[in-house]
């Protein structure tokens, strides 16, 4: 086999098969033109160093085959961006959710180090999970709508508001800088009246319940982040607009609240029943006791998933900052 | 250190000036490549017709192009016996000719813009 026919034969092995013959056949044809016409210049015959010369200036046979392919991507330019912010979207919610679900399992375990970073090394594969599943679905959707393209006659005038960052009206923005202090001041005054009046938080129940010793540590934790909280609200509402630095400082207290949640919750018990209390209404206190910790612990996880989504807003309304 | 850093500055240069050449290239190929076929050729003898003209291509850009010009149906070919060995000839299809001749005024408006901007460095 001479080295011009196995190098021919290496372009037919990535060739597709149902062109193979017919490129093969153009390409030997070329390909022996020009070794003849190399030849009658030199009037004599091509050393084989010659005839590999002439071979490397015509492309490895992977790439030589490769051209001949119809250009392949999985995702074209019209969906690309839209599969690349998704992407990071995925990716930024599959480590988010690594880190809720690594948090509860080290909380749950009384702090556990090794649970938590057990937990940790989930991510790799969720990611790998969210990679694989999105490009498939941008991919099929590429197939689908192969023939799309963006209309000519497209309006700027209707570029969604997600896509610019666009903030509502100032006087809307205004408005909801007012819902926020009164909301972060009904709230705060809560959390300082309940020591002395627990029956705003347990209700009737506060007869027969009182609260658990992990509230001990983290109350005063917790009334700090709400008071900066509010603090920030009411910078908002007397210097409305964008910010860095009131979205940064919001999305670390949003950071402290998350911290502080998953700890609370480590406790497995959020109330105790009060000594020497047994039953009430006809209920066993250790049935009532069990009931509303499990409302407590279902209370929790929906704080912790409202503060994940909230500053999912903030880090948004940082990447979309003028 | 200060060498290597600048060996490498200087192959990320000329990497970028290859890519950058090649997708000035690759537009202007396809109007001489559809141009030239306006006379019948196989693909060594219009390689070797561009290389007259001063337009070097590499076969491996070359040979697959005549194909999707083909397949676009803006060329036609046809195997026939030369030199007493069957070669695939090439030429423009007529509707290779409408385009050509679109592409051709395109060219017109590029070249008299880039006349303009480019007066200056030309000078």
């Amino acid at each position: 086999m001479t080295l011009v026919d196995r190098y021919l034969s290496a372009v037919r092995f990535f060739l597709p098969r149902r062109e193979q013959d017919d490129i093969l056949r153009e390409l030997t044809e070329n390909l022996t033109s020009e070794l003849e016409d190399r030849a009658e210049v030199l009037g004599r015959d091509l050393t084989e160093a010659e005839i590999a010369d002439i071979l490397r200036r015509h492309g490895h046979p992977v790439a030589v085959a490769g051209r001949y392919g119809a250009p392949r991507q999985l995702i074209g330019p019209i969906f690309f961006p839209i599969y690349w912010l998704a992407l990071k979207v995925g990716i930024v919610a599959a480590a988010a959710v690594t880190v809720l679900v690594a948090v509860i399992a080290a909380a749950s375990h009384r702090g556990s180090l090794p649970h938590f970073f057990d937990a940790m090394m989930e991510f790799p594969e969720r990611a790998l999970i969210v990679f694989a599943w999105t490009t498939i679905a941008f991919a099929v959707l590429d197939v689908a709508g192969s023939r799309t393209h963006v209309k000519a006659d497209w309006d700027p005038r209707r570029i969604p508001d997600w896509m610019v960052g666009a903030r509502r009206a100032q006087r809307s923005s205004r408005v909801n800088s007012v819902v926020d202090v009164v909301f972060g001041v009904l709230a705060l005054g809560w959390l300082l009246a309940v020591p002395t009046t627990p029956v705003f938080a347990l209700g009737p129940l506060a007869q027969v319940l009182d609260f658990a010793p992990v509230w001990r540590t983290w109350y005063i934790p917790l009334v700090v982040v709400a008071a900066a909280q509010l603090a920030v609200d009411m910078h908002a509402l007397v210097w409305p607009g964008s910010h860095a630095r009131r979205t940064s400082i919001k999305l670390g207290l949003l950071g402290a609240q998350l911290v502080i949640a998953a700890f609370v919750l480590s406790a497995h018990a959020w109330v105790v029943a009060r000594p020497g209390i047994t039953s009430s209404g006809g209920q066993s206190v250790a049935s009532i006791v069990e009931w509303v910790n499990a409302g407590f612990a279902i209370g929790f996880v929906v704080v912790l998933v409202i503060t994940l989504i909230e500053m999912g807003k903030q880090i948004y309304r940082l990447k979309t900052m003028k | 250190m200060a060498y290597t850093m600048s060996h490498t500055g200087h192959d990320a240069g000329a990497a970028l000036f290859e890519n950058l050449k090649l997708e000035l290239r690759r537009g202007c190929l396809t109007v001489a490549v559809l141009a030239a076929l306006q006379a019948e050729q196989y693909g060594y003898s219009l390689r070797k017709r561009l290389a007259d003209e001063g337009l070097e291509v590499d076969e491996g850009t070359l040979y697959p192009l005549l194909r999707r010009l083909e397949s676009q149906g803006l060329l036609a070919s046809e195997w026939r016996e030369e030199g007493k060995r069957n070669k695939r000839f090439y030429r423009l299809s007529p509707s290779g000719a409408a385009m050509l001749a679109q592409l051709l005024d395109e060219w017109r408006g590029l070249d008299t813009a880039l006349a303009g901007l480019l007066r200056e460095f030309l000078r």
